[in-house]
C-alpha cells in the first residue's frame, strides 16, 4: 500500500433488483475512490441509494456491474467468504441503529472481530479501545444496560479495534440526540486524524458532511457532482 | 371468509406450526378416545365372556319370581349346574352338567366338535333338546363316539357333539370331572333334580352398562343368604397388571403430547401476537374500537384453526376404525364416535385459549403508543392470569383422557414439578458453564451465550425437551419390558393343555409319555382338596364378613392343595421363606389379604379323610394371567397325606398333533384333558396390540417434541438471523456461523439427551422397584435421545443458510 493508491475504488457500480413489475434501477455508473486517511461523505436524500451504495462498497452484497477494488485487489468478484475475510482484514463499521451483539458484553463486542480474524491479546486491546472511547469502566455491561450514545460509541470501538484502514459509517448520529450525536462524531474524526483511517460516511446532514474532506451527493441512484 | 383468512394466516410460519400443533393434538387425542374405548370393550366383552354375563346371579336355589320380574325385557339365560351319573350299559361317569336355557350363551361361542381331536367349531347356542354335549375325556371313559346313545336319570339322550370349549369355562380348570352340556327343558325329565342335592343355579344377565348398574343394585337388595351378585365391571380385566400398567402409560405419553403441542403453539402464539402488534397499532390509530380489534383475533387467529382440528378429528376418525378392525376390535357406536370426534376437535381450540389467547388478548388493552413503539408492558396482575390459565388448561383434558383426575395427578404433579424444578435447577448451572466457557472455541462460546443469556425461554424449551424425551425413553423401556414379562409369563409355548386325575401309579407311564412327545412341562403338582375351617382354632367363618367377596368365595369350596419345594415361575415371594419343613405353607397374597393371615398363622383345613395343620411361613404373589398352574395354598413336600390324593400338570404340544393325545387318552382313560389354545390365542394377540399400540405412541410423542423445537427455533429466528448479519460484518466467514448453528443444536440436544437419561434412570428406581421387583436392564433405547440430538445438530449444520448483507 503506498500513499499514491487509494485504499477503496469503484468503476461504474450499477445495481438492479427485480421489482414486483419491472426492473429498478437502484444505483447506476457510480464510480469513486478513496485516498488512505481521506475522509468521503455520501450526501443525499432518503431512498437516494446512500445505504445501497455502502453495502456494495463493503461488498456486504456485489453489484450488477461495476468492480470494487479493496486496496488494489478487486472486492465484488471473490467469495462471500473471501469477502467476509477482508471485510473483517480491512474495514470497521459503524451504522445507524446501534449494531451490537445483544448476547455479548460491551468487551465481548469489541473482541469479537479479533477473536474471528484469531489476533492475538484480544482482551488487552479491546479494553484499549473501550478506554478511548470512555467506556472503560462499562466493560461488563450488556447492550441492553448501555445508552443508545454509549452503545454506539463501542461499535466504533469495535470498528477501530482491527486498526482497520477503512470505516464505514451509515448515519451513525442518526439516532442520537445533538449532544450525543457530537460526542461520537468528535470521536470519529479525532480516529480518523489519529490512525490514519480512510472514512466513508454516509450522512443527510450537512454539518457533518462539511466535516469531511470530499463530499459526493447521490440523487435516484445517480451521482450528482 | 375463512378461506380468505386462512390463506393470509397460512403464509405466515409460526401459524403453519400451530396449525401442525393444533392438528396432531386433535388427531393424537381423538385416536387415543377411540383405542382407549376399543380396548375398554374389548377388555370388559372379554370379561363378560368368562362370567358369563355382565351380571351373574348365582346361587343354590333358583331365582325367585321376584329376582326373574327385574329381568322383564332384558337378555337373560339360566343355567343349572350339578354333578350326576352318566350311563351307558355297565360304563358309569360322574360328571359335571350344565343345563343351560336356549338364550344361552350371552357372550361368546360354544365350541363342538363332530368327533373326538376333530377341529372345533363355533355354534351359536347350546344342545338342542334330546341332545348331549360331552366333554372329549366323558368319551373316552364311556366308550362312546357322537351320533351314539347316553343315559342320564330317566332319560336317554342323542350325543350331539363334542364339548371342545364353553365360552364361560372359568377355572374349571380344577373340576375333576368331564363337562357336559345340555337343555334346560329336558331337566325335568331326567328326574335327578331332587331337593338336597347341591346345584349350581345361575342367572346370567347381558345389558348396557348403565341398565347393569341399575340391576345390580336391585338384585343386591333381595339377594338370599345362597345367592350372589357378580358383576363383569367390578372384576373387569383392565383392572389387573400388565394392562392397567400400559393403560397408564399411554395416558401420561397422550397427555405429554398434548402439554407438547401446547408449548408449540404458545411459543409461536408469542410470534403471532408479535406480528399482529403493529397491525392492531395501525388499526387503533385509524380509530378501530375494541370490538373490532376482537373480531380480527377470531377471524384471523382462532377460525383459520379450525381446519387443522377438523383434519386431525377427520384423520383420526378414518384412521383409526381402519386400524381397529385390523386389530379385531370392536368399534364404537356412531353415538360414542361423536362424542370422541367432539372432545378431539375441543381440546387444540381448548389449548388454543389457554396458551395463545393471552398473549393477543393483552395487546388489544395496551395504549397505541406502547403497540406503537413495540413496548409490552404486561402488569402483575395479567401475568398471574395468565400462569393461572396455563396451569388450568390441562386439567380438562386430563379429565377427558382419563374420565376421572384421581388417575392421573400423580403423574401430572411429577410432570409440572419437572417442568418448573428442572430450570430453576438448570439456572445456576448454566451461570457456571457460561463463566467456565473461556477456553471453548468461539463458536462454542457464542452458541452457550445464545443459551445462556436467554435463560427464561431456553430453559423451559430445555425441561420440555428433557420430559418429552425422557418420557418417550421410559414408555418405550417399561412398555416393552411389561411387555415382555407378560410375554414370558407366556411364552410361545405356553402350556395348552392341562391334565388333572393323574393317579399315583399313573406318572411313570405319564413322565414317559410327556418325553416322549418333548412336551415342555411344568411339575407335577398332587392336589388334596380340603376346606381351610380355622386359623388360629378359631373357626374361619367368624373370621371372615359378609362382604369379603374372595375370602366367601374360598371358604365356600373345597380349595386344591398341593406340594412343592420350589416357587412356580409365576409366583413371586412377597415376605417370609418357602415353606420346606412338613407342616409349612405358603399364602397368595391377595387371599391372605382378605382373609387376614399373617406369617406365623396356624392354618387348619378339613378334607374326608384327614385334618391337615400347617404354620404360614410365607405370603405369595401370584399371577393369576400365566397359564401355568397356580395354587393359592402351597405346602412342603410331606404335609399331605398321600390318601385321596390325585395329580396335575399342564404341557405345551404343538397344534396338529391330535394322534398323541389319542394315545395319552387311551392310554390314561380316567385322565381329564383340558385344552385352552383358544383362550392363550386371544391373549397372546392382545400383547402384540398393545405393543404396537406403545411404538405408536412414541413416534406421536417424537413428532411433538419436534414440533416444540421447531416453534422454538422459529421464536428465535429473527434475533439469530440479526446476530449472524452482525457476525458476517465484523468478518465472520459462513463456517463460522455454521459452527455456532451446530453447536447451538448440540447443546440443546445433547443437554436435553443427557438430562432425559438421568431422569430416566432416576424414574427407573422406584418404577423398577415397582413394577418388576427391582429388576430392570438397562435399554438400548437410552441411546435414541442422543440419536435425536444428532440428528438435529446434523439438520442445523445442513439447513444454515449464510445471510449477508443488511
Ligand atoms: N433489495 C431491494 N429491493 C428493492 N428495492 C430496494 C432494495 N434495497 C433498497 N431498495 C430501494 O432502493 C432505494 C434506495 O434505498 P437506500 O439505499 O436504503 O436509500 P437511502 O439509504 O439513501 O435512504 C429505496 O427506494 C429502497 O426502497
Ligand atoms: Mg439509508
Amino acid at each position: 500500500m503506498t500513499a499514491s493508491s487509494p485504499v477503496l475504488e469503484a468503476t461504474t457500480l450499477s445495481k438492479h433488483v427485480q421489482g414486483p413489475e419491472e426492473k429498478l434501477a437502484l444505483l447506476e455508473d457510480i464510480s469513486l475512490s478513496v485516498m488512505p486517511g481521506d475522509s468521503l461523505a455520501i450526501t443525499g436524500p432518503s431512498g437516494s441509494g446512500k445505504s445501497t451504495l455502502l453495502t456494495l462498497l463493503a461488498g456486504l452484497d456485489v453489484p450488477s456491474a461495476g468492480q470494487v477494488y479493496l486496496n488494489g485487489a478487486p472486492f465484488s468478484a471473490g467469495s462471500e467468504d473471501q469477502r467476509a475475510r477482508l471485510r473483517g482484514e480491512h474495514c470497521g463499521f459503524v451504522f445507524q441503529h446501534f449494531q451490537l451483539v445483544a448476547d455479548l458484553t460491551a468487551l465481548e463486542n469489541v473482541m469479537l472481530p479479533l477473536e474471528i480474524l484469531g489476533r492475538k491479546r484480544p482482551r488487552e486491546q479491546a479494553q484499549h479501545w473501550l478506554e478511548q472511547v470512555g467506556l472503560g469502566r462499562r466493560c461488563h455491561h450488556f447492550p441492553e444496560q448501555l445508552s443508545g450514545g454509549e452503545q454506539q460509541r463501542v461499535a466504533l470501538a469495535r470498528a477501530f479495534v482491527v486498526s482497520p484502514a477503512l470505516l464505514f459509517a451509515d448515519e451513525p448520529t442518526g439516532s442520537l440526540d445533538y449532544r450525543n450525536g457530537e460526542h461520537v462524531a468528535e470521536l470519529l474524526f479525532d480516529l480518523n486524524r489519529q490512525q490514519g483511517t480512510a472514512l466513508v460516511l454516509v450522512t443527510h446532514d450537512p454539518a457533518l458532511a462539511a466535516r469531511c474532506q470530499h463530499q459526493l451527493s447521490l440523487v435516484d441512484g445517480k451521482l450528482h457532482a | 371468509m375463512l378461506d380468505r383468512h386462512s390463506r393470509r394466516a397460512w403464509r405466515s410460519s409460526a401459524f403453519r406450526i400451530q396449525a401442525l400443533a393444533v392438528l396432531l393434538a386433535a388427531f393424537t387425542l381423538t385416536a387415543m378416545l377411540q383405542l382407549h374405548h376399543a380396548l375398554d370393550a374389548r377388555f370388559s366383552e372379554r370379561t363378560a365372556t368368562t362370567l358369563g354375563g355382565d351380571l351373574v346371579l348365582e346361587g343354590s336355589q333358583p331365582p325367585t319370581p321376584a329376582q326373574r320380574q327385574v329381568l322383564q325385557g332384558v337378555r337373560h339365560a339360566q343355567t343349572v349346574g350339578f354333578a350326576s351319573v352318566l350311563i351307558n350299559e355297565n360304563h358309569f361317569l360322574l360328571a359335571s352338567i350344565e343345563a343351560v336355557s336356549d338364550s344361552y350363551p350371552l357372550y361368546g361361542q360354544v365350541i363342538i366338535a363332530n368327533s373326538r381331536f376333530a377341529e372345533g367349531e363355533p355354534v351359536s347356542g347350546g344342545p338342542p333338546a334330546g341332545h348331549l354335549w360331552l366333554a372329549g375325556t366323558a368319551l373316552d371313559r364311556l366308550g362312546l363316539a357322537v351320533g351314539e346313545f347316553i343315559t342320564l336319570g330317566e332319560k336317554t339322550f342323542l350325543i350331539g357333539g363334542v364339548l371342545v370349549q364353553e365360552p364361560d369355562q372359568q377355572s374349571g380348570f380344577y373340576s375333576m370331572n368331564p363337562r357336559v352340556l345340555m337343555n334346560l327343558k329336558d331337566l325335568p325329565a331326567t328326574g335327578v333334580l331332587a331337593t338336597g342335592s347341591r346345584y349350581k343355579q345361575r342367572l346370567l344377565i347381558a345389558a348396557p352398562a348403565p341398565r347393569i348398574s341399575a340391576l345390580a343394585i336391585t338384585l343386591s337388595d333381595g339377594l338370599r343368604p345362597d345367592q350372589t351378585l357378580e358383576n363383569a365391571a367390578d372384576s373387569s380385566l383392565q383392572q389387573r397388571g400388565p394392562v392397567r400398567q400400559l393403560f397408564l402409560w399411554s395416558r401420561l405419553a397422550v397427555m405429554l403430547i398434548l402439554l407438547l403441542c401446547a408449548a408449540a403453539i404458545y411459543l409461536t402464539a408469542a410470534l403471532r401476537a408479535h406480528q399482529q402488534q403493529r397491525l392492531s397499532a395501525v388499526m387503533k390509530t385509524v380509530g378501530a374500537r375494541r370490538g373490532q380489534l376482537i373480531r380480527r383475533i377470531i377471524v384471523g387467529e382462532m377460525l383459520p384453526l379450525l381446519w387443522p382440528a377438523l383434519i386431525g378429528t377427520a384423520m383420526a376418525l378414518m384412521a383409526m376404525p381402519a386400524l381397529l378392525s385390523w386389530l379385531g376390535m370392536p368399534l364404537a357406536d356412531g353415538r360414542d364416535q361423536w362424542q370422541m370426534a367432539l372432545g378431539g376437535l375441543a381440546s387444540p381450540l381448548l389449548l388454543w385459549a389457554g396458551y395463545a389467547l393471552p398473549p393477543l388478548w393483552q395487546r388489544i388493552g395496551l395504549p397505541t403508543v406502547a403497540l406503537l413503539r413495540e413496548q409490552v408492558v404486561i402488569n402483575r396482575r395479567q401475568r398471574l392470569l395468565t400462569l393461572l390459565l396455563a396451569i388450568a388448561t390441562p386439567l380438562p383434558l386430563a379429565w377427558l383422557l382419563a374420565g376421572s383426575l384421581m388417575a392421573l395427578w400423580p403423574l401430572l404433579l411429577v410432570m409440572a414439578a419437572v417442568a418448573v424444578g428442572l430450570p430453576l435447577l438448570l439456572w445456576p448451572l448454566v451461570s457456571l458453564a457460561d463463566r467456565a466457557s473461556g477456553r471453548l472455541s468461539l463458536a462454542a462460546r457464542l452458541a452457550l451465550r445464545r443459551f445462556s443469556r436467554r435463560r427464561a425461554m431456553t430453559l423451559p424449551l430445555l425441561a420440555a425437551l428433557t420430559v418429552a424425551l425422557a418420557t418417550m425413553t421410559l414408555s418405550l423401556h417399561t412398555g416393552q419390558q411389561l411387555i415382555q414379562q407378560w410375554r414370558s409369563t407366556l411364552p410361545e409355548q405356553a402350556p395348552n393343555y392341562f391334565v388333572i386325575n393323574i393317579f399315583d401309579q399313573d406318572l411313570p407311564e405319564l413322565r414317559r409319555w410327556l418325553t416322549a412327545h418333548g412336551s415342555q412341562t411344568q411339575p407335577l403338582y398332587p392336589i388334596t382338596r380340603a376346606r381351610l375351617t380355622l386359623i388360629n382354632q378359631t373357626p374361619v367363618r367368624e373370621a371372615v364378613s359378609k362382604e369379603n367377596d374372595r375370602g366367601q368365595r374360598a371358604l365356600n369350596r373345597d380349595l386344591s392343595l398341593t406340594e412343592a419345594d420350589a416357587l412356580p415361575q409365576s409366583n413371586t415371594l412377597l415376605s417370609g421363606t418357602l415353606a420346606t419343613a412338613a407342616g409349612e405353607v405358603t399364602v397368595e397374597s391377595r387371599l391372605a389379604e382378605s382373609l387376614d393371615i399373617q406369617i406365623g398363622d396356624q392354618l387348619t383345613f378339613t378334607a374326608p379323610q384327614q385334618t391337615i395343620d400347617a404354620r404360614v411361613t410365607g405370603i405369595r404373589e401370584v399371577n393369576w394371567e400365566s397359564f401355568a398352574p397356580n395354587f393359592y395354598f402351597m405346602f412342603a413336600p410331606g404335609s399331605l397325606g398321600a390318601q385321596n390324593r390325585t395329580w396335575l400338570t399342564s404341557f405345551y404340544l404343538p397344534p396338529g398333533n391330535s394322534a398323541a393325545l389319542t394315545q395319552l387318552v387311551q392310554q390314561f382313560p380316567h385322565l381329564s384333558l383340558l385344552d385352552v389354545n383358544a383362550l392363550l390365542n386371544t391373549l397372546q394377540s392382545l400383547i402384540s396390540q398393545a405393543s404396537q399400540a406403545a411404538l405408536a405412541l412414541a413416534l406421536l410423542l417424537l413428532v411433538a417434541a419436534l414440533l416444540v423445537l421447531a416453534a422454538a427455533l422459529l421464536a428465535t429466528g429473527e434475533q439469530r438471523r440479526k446476530d449472524n448479519r452482525l457476525l458476517v460484518l465484523v468478518g465472520a466467514r459462513q463456517g463460522l456461523l455454521k459452527r455456532i448453528n451446530g453447536w447451538q443444536a448440540w447443546m440443546l440436544g445433547g443437554t436435553a439427551a443427557l438430562l432425559a437419561n438421568l431422569l430416566h434412570l432416576l424414574a427407573l428406581i422406584p418404577l423398577g422397584q415397582l413394577l418388576f421387583d427391582g429388576r430392570l436392564p438397562l435399554s438400548p433405547w437410552l441411546a435414541l435421545p442422543w440419536a435425536l440430538a444428532l440428528v438435529v445438530t446434523a439438520v442445523a449444520l445442513i439447513r444454515h443458510r449464510g445471510a449477508a448483507g443488511q
